[in-house]
């Protein structure tokens, strides 16, 4: 028994020397890696925190590096003398027209986290495509060619804001699916070769774009994107030039759009289209 | 029995306690963390920044195995703002853009955070599509000696070094200086045509006390690039690329290459114009070793091929710029016989009211009944319709591996003799008389290519060896 009793006693002497013996380090808590510093903010830099990132918590990304994008590609920053009109472009085509007809917190509550500018063209390797717009995990938005606007010419306009509808969009989607009929209204024409139709051949093959033949997530956003930068009337000679069938297929496609912003948001399709053209009318010089 | 388990379950504590307490004897290579050291770094480079109240001069070469560099001169300033100008095109005005020094993946980077369009331009060319010149417009802190801040692309791995301008009014001088190496840049292409020969080659030749290497150099003006080739005396060659930049050394236009050219134990990098020199001639010298950048005459073609090709030559040769343009048409024909037809025809017409759309010589060896002549079209701008003229001349012959033929005069009453002083510079560039002239030199070019068309026609040139500065390239047909 007085053995056992030495033995505990030895081993609780170990014990402490091993809890103990080896603390050589005397680190505490250091001053914090991160940069905390205030950054030196620009005029444009106070406009945008006070019109996009205060009351929709949106951070235009307009300053960066090669490193904060594909390093493989040729990409480039905005000018910063097109920043702040291309953002309020964005502002009353997209966040307005949105917030009146979805409450004031429409946008605040789904929105990407941040919106990029690139200034030159994302040239696709191996493909005689460009990306005008990439949506990345529903928190980013990145926007290409801004450096390429004008002001004159509504379809130059009208582009960007077709992506920015266009990704927003999938946006909506990830939080709300649509449904799965939609993905059977056309189910054997979706192809990868989208690029090699014509404006022509996809509407009568019942797509209201060649892209929204690539997949039925990009037909259905592709819907909304054009809707949304087209008046009603625009709209709808465009869907008239497709042939009877492509029309039907369109419009079969245009009411599930339309339903989908009923039911899920409250939100009349067609209302939202008026608002949105109008503000991109007066977007323009 | 109980006893020995106590004691191996104690000595067996004992050594796992003396293990873990091992003194962990890993060196530090450095004595601060990554992120410290960054910061450093940053905190380094933005004292070095703006230290020069006048700025920074400097040559970016993005990809030296490809393309040339470019002279940049930047002014930064507290505020985040930076002043640049560079002579990547004609449009030298500074741009006011924005900058950063922020933490990279290893080292600080300099990142010019809003599009300054001589940044933008290097990667990629706004005005001329996706047309990139491999830039960047992020840049890794490479150190700094002896003034010169060295940083390293890092999407290109090219190298961008910056050292103090000496400028006393940044704003003019950078921008003058801007225009005097983009007008370096031009000159080195400019061909001088009442000196100009379709033989002369760039040569870099180096002469290390006697025993000397050429290098002909091919220089693609587009991408401000060298591609060299060398042949050893056992007449094996080799080639290499040099990224070329025209900028100012202490004042003095200079050529520099990069990457350096190694022979034997010396460098060449800098190389500074000669301007003693009757032509373009830039001249480097290491250790009492010269190496020139020169235009040297090389010896022409023989032209044997004629003899082979008589037949083929009997066909039409046709020269129709809508068919594209081939750099074996030589700039000074260009200039001194396409360009001159057209203004004549703006003198006798009016500006605009006709264009030279084609011309063929139908070659005939055996007769001097204008079988032997020049066609010519123009077309008129109004309705499009064509008017045709036609010049004679005596019979074709070949003499020394050399084509001789006579200008005889214009075809019939109509347009042949009303448009003659027209088509003078092309009917004199056709006009050889055997014995009293040099002839024409013929090659032939295998299959037809420009840069828009290619055709399985069998191609040729003619150059006037009176006048060497004349050569054209067209196709055989018919």
């Amino acid at each position: 028994m007085k053995n056992i009793k030495h033995i505990i006693l030895a081993n609780l002497v170990l014990i402490a020397m091993l809890v103990s013996g080896c603390s050589e380090s005397s680190d505490t808590i250091q001053e914090s890696q991160i940069d905390t510093s205030t950054p030196i903010l620009s005029d444009l830099d106070v406009w945008l925190r006070s019109n996009f990132v205060s009351p929709y918590n949106i951070e235009i990304s307009y300053l960066w590096g090669a490193s904060n994008t594909d390093i493989a590609r040729f990409l480039y920053p905005m000018n910063e003398g097109g920043v702040q009109r291309w953002s309020q472009t964005i502002k009353d085509t997209w966040i307005e027209p949105y917030n009146e007809l979805g409450g004031d917190d429409f946008i605040a509550k789904i929105t990407p986290r941040q919106i990029v500018y690139s200034g030159g063209f994302n040239y696709n390797p191996n493909s005689p495509t460009i990306t005008l717009g990439i949506a990345e995990a529903g928190t980013r938005i990145t926007f290409f060619n801004l450096d390429f606007l004008d002001y004159s010419d509504v379809n130059s306009i009208r582009r960007p804001l077709q992506t920015l509808h266009h990704e927003y969009a999938h946006i909506l989607n990830q939080k709300f699916p649509f449904t799965d009929d939609y993905g059977l209204i056309t189910p054997a024409d979706y192809t990868a070769q989208w690029f090699n139709l014509t404006s022509q051949q996809a509407l009568d093959l019942g797509f209201i774009t060649p892209y929204a033949s690539s997949q039925e997530g990009e037909d259905f956003v592709e819907i909304i994107a054009t809707m949304l930068t087209t008046s009603k009337a625009d709209f709808d000679a465009i869907v008239g030039s497709a042939s009877p069938t492509g029309q039907a297929i369109i419009r079969q496609k245009q009411e599930i759009v339309v339903a989908y912003f009923q039911e899920n948001f409250e939100i009349d399709l067609f209302e939202l289209q008026e608002l949105t053209y109008q503000a991109l009318l007066e977007s323009l010089d | 029995m109980k006893k020995i388990i106590s004691y191996i379950f104690s000595l067996s504590i004992l050594l796992v306690a003396l293990n873990s307490c091992e003194v962990d004897r890993t060196e530090s290579v450095f004595e601060d963390l990554p992120s410290v050291r960054i910061e450093n770094e940053i905190s380094e480079l933005r004292t070095l920044l703006l230290a020069q109240s006048q700025g920074f001069s400097g040559v970016y070469f993005p990809n030296n195995s490809v393309v040339g560099g470019i002279n940049f001169h930047m002014n930064f300033t507290p505020d985040l703002r930076v002043k640049i100008t560079s002579d990547f095109k004609n449009d030298t005005s500074l741009t006011d853009t924005r900058y950063e020094i922020v933490t990279g993946t290893t080292a600080a980077e300099l990142v010019f955070t809003t599009g300054s369009r001589h940044i933008t331009d290097l990667v990629q060319d706004g005005a001329a599509g996706f047309n990139t010149f491999f830039g960047s417009n992020s840049f890794q802190y490479a150190g700094e000696e002896n003034g010169v801040i060295t940083f390293k692309d890092v999407r290109s791995d090219g190298i961008f070094e910056l050292f103090p301008s000496g400028f006393s009014d940044f704003d003019t001088e950078s921008v003058a200086s801007a225009n005097t190496t983009y007008s370096s840049r031009l000159a080195f292409t400019e061909v001088d045509c009442t000196t100009a020969s379709v033989f002369d080659n760039l040569v870099m030749e180096v002469n290390n006390g006697g025993e000397v290497t050429n290098y002909i150099l091919n220089y693609n003006a587009d991408n401000i690039f060298f591609d060299a080739e060398t042949t050893d005396a056992q007449g094996i060659s080799a080639r290499q690329g040099f990224g070329v930049a025209f900028t100012l050394i202490g004042g003095e236009q200079a050529l520099s290459i990069s990457p350096s050219l190694e022979v034997g134990e010396q460098s060449f990098k800098n190389f500074i114009l000669d301007l003693n020199a009757p032509r373009t001639q830039y001249v480097a010298t290491v250790n009492g070793v010269t190496a020139t950048i020169s235009n040297v005459t090389l010896a022409s073609p023989s032209g044997a091929e004629l003899n082979n090709d008589i037949t083929l030559l009997e066909s039409a040769f046709l020269y129709r710029p809508a068919l594209g343009s081939n750099a074996l048409t030589s700039s000074c024909f260009n200039t001194l016989v396409l360009d001159q037809i057209s203004a004549n025809l703006d003198a006798a017409f009016g500006a605009g009211a006709f264009t030279f759309t084609e011309f063929q010589f139908i070659f005939n060896f055996n007769s001097d009944a204008c079988d032997n002549f020049l066609f010519t079209q123009i077309t008129r701008t109004a309705d499009g319709a064509t008017f045709n003229a036609f010049y004679c001349f005596n019979r074709a012959s070949v003499s020394n591996n050399r084509l001789f033929q006579e200008y005889t005069g214009p075809f019939g009453t109509g347009n042949g003799p009303l448009l003659e002083g027209v088509y003078a510079p092309l009917i004199d560039f056709f006009n050889n008389p055997a014995g009293t002239s040099s002839g024409m030199l013929y090659t032939n070019e295998d299959t037809f290519r420009s840069n828009t068309s290619s055709f399985p026609n069998i191609s040729g040139t003619f150059t006037k060896m009176d006048n060497q500065a004349l050569r054209v390239y067209g196709l055989f047909f018919g």
